[in-house]
């Protein structure tokens, strides 16, 4: 695309005009009313047309949790290697201090998945998966060493779930270990590789790579503090048996390989 | 941050509100824009003061977006088809756009065939006018992956251009040089 095509993307609907003053002033009613904390339940939606009404159709719960799992998925999917950081200069969104919900920014500890993941146990995460959740069982991390679990997923509207990723974090460990079902990729090694292309550091080095792990499953690595912030979570994704895995952290990808193989091992399966 | 919600309210609805109209229409754009400025309002309190907040105020609004991508597909799509574009209310029609104007079925053609998150950043690229850095922060990407998503998707729609768009543009740009 030349900067004469990007001008006339720039110009596409260009011309259509800005809320006037009375949507506004509904906007910001709406906004500041507290009706948010209400729309769950509530059937209420804006209408710039008269008369006012505030009449959600959609279920909002639904709608947002679907947007905060296709962020988890599309990321995985698509090259999205979401190198997290636990460094407060990366925390661009401060945690709740409720703790009991994210908000948009770069993944951490504190916060794994994007907005309006909820927070659960290992068991409910692991029902809503559908699977069993196998942990790290290595010298660096151990399943006691899991600390908050989060979940985030869609639904159809029959209510059955639709993919779902799960976060389990190991504070102490500094590591956060991601499920995503059904993979949002066939996991193949030339996947891997297209999304390895083009992620490349400020100088210009490569800062993923497809790397193989046992039994020949292939894994897309990234490598810690590469990226243009400078302190990423290293990062090992693969498959296995129809699932996403993500281990991140901010330690040496030998670590985090073994971290990978040790999932992949008890789960006995290929991709 | 430094601002009171009412002056990033003041200050962000506006581009907010047309960057969701752009994508989804004027009435979408009113709920969503709400609904964008109600999950802020609510989170106001939480937010680190030292980062941006324009940025994580897109990355709402494009959470919330992504729920009606068929919608926007489809929309893109019958434009594409008809020559008219269900969002935009009216057409500008004068002659020194004639040009452009021309482009735009072809342009939102090879919108609607753009993968979506490819589709996002471009558009957050063009039309919300965020840096690289800022798209980043709004969908939690690294810049590198911004990056590499953005040459993608303007190499989606070059080649998309080159095929269709560029043809009716050459044909007019050389029927206005024509005495």
């Amino acid at each position: 695309m030349t900067n004469d095509d990007l001008q006339l993307l720039r110009d596409l609907r260009a011309e259509i005009p800005a809320p006037d003053e009375e949507t506004r002033r509904r906007i910001y009613a709406y906004a500041t009313s507290g009706q948010a904390n209400r729309w769950q339940g509530s059937s209420q939606r804006l209408r710039r047309a008269a008369p006012f009404r505030l009449r959600f159709a959609v279920p909002a719960v639904a709608a947002i949790c679907a947007a905060a799992v296709a962020a988890v998925v599309l990321t995985g999917a698509l090259g999205g290697s979401s190198i997290p950081s636990t460094h407060p200069a990366n925390n661009v969104w401060s945690p709740l201090s409720n703790g009991t919900e994210s908000v948009s920014g770069p993944p951490t500890l504190a916060n794994p998945l994007p907005a309006f993941a909820e927070q659960t146990t290992l068991a409910d995460a692991s029902a809503e998966l559908g699977i069993p959740l196998v942990l790290p069982n290595t010298t660096l991390v151990q399943p006691a060493d899991a600390g908050s679990v989060w979940v985030a997923s869609l639904h159809d509207k029959a209510g059955n779930s639709v993919v779902t990723t799960v976060a389990v974090t190991f504070p102490s460990r500094g590591v956060i270990v991601e499920y995503t079902r059904p993979a949002p990729s066939d996991g193949s090694a030339a996947h891997f590789q297209a999304m390895a292309q083009g992620m490349a550091s400020p100088g210009g080095a490569q800062i993923a790579q497809v790397i193989s792990l046992s039994g020949g499953v292939p894994a897309f690595a990234v490598q810690q503090n590469s990226d243009e912030t400078g302190h990423n979570f290293g990062e090992i994704i693969f498959n296995v048996g129809g699932s996403e895995v993500r281990v991140m952290g901010h330690t040496d990808r030998a670590k985090l390989e073994s971290l990978a193989r040790s999932i992949l091992s008890q789960s006995g399966g290929s991709r | 941050m430094g601002c009171s919600f009412e002056q990033v309210f003041e200050a962000q609805v506006e581009p907010l509100h047309g960057y969701v109209a752009r994508r989804l229409g004027s009435s979408a754009a009113d709920d969503l824009t709400a609904e964008t400025f109600a999950i802020a309002y609510r989170r106001w309190d939480d937010l680190d003061p030292s980062r941006p907040v324009r940025p994580w105020l897109f990355g709402i609004a494009s959470n919330l977006i992504r729920h009606h991508w068929r919608k926007e597909r489809r929309m893109l799509r019958a434009y594409a088809r008809t020559g008219l574009d269900p969002v935009s209310p009216e057409e500008d029609t004068s002659l020194d756009r004639l040009d452009s104007q021309a482009a735009r079925p072809a342009l939102a053609a090879a919108l609607a065939e753009l993968r979506r998150e490819e589709r996002e950043v471009l558009l957050l690229h063009a039309w919300a006018q965020l840096s690289d850095a800022e798209i980043g922060q709004s969908l939690s990407l690294p810049v590198g992956t911004v990056k590499s998503r953005l040459s993608r998707a303007r190499d989606h729609m070059r080649n998309h251009l080159a095929a269709i768009g560029q043809v009716e543009v050459e044909t007019l740009n050389t029927a206005k040089e024509q005495p």
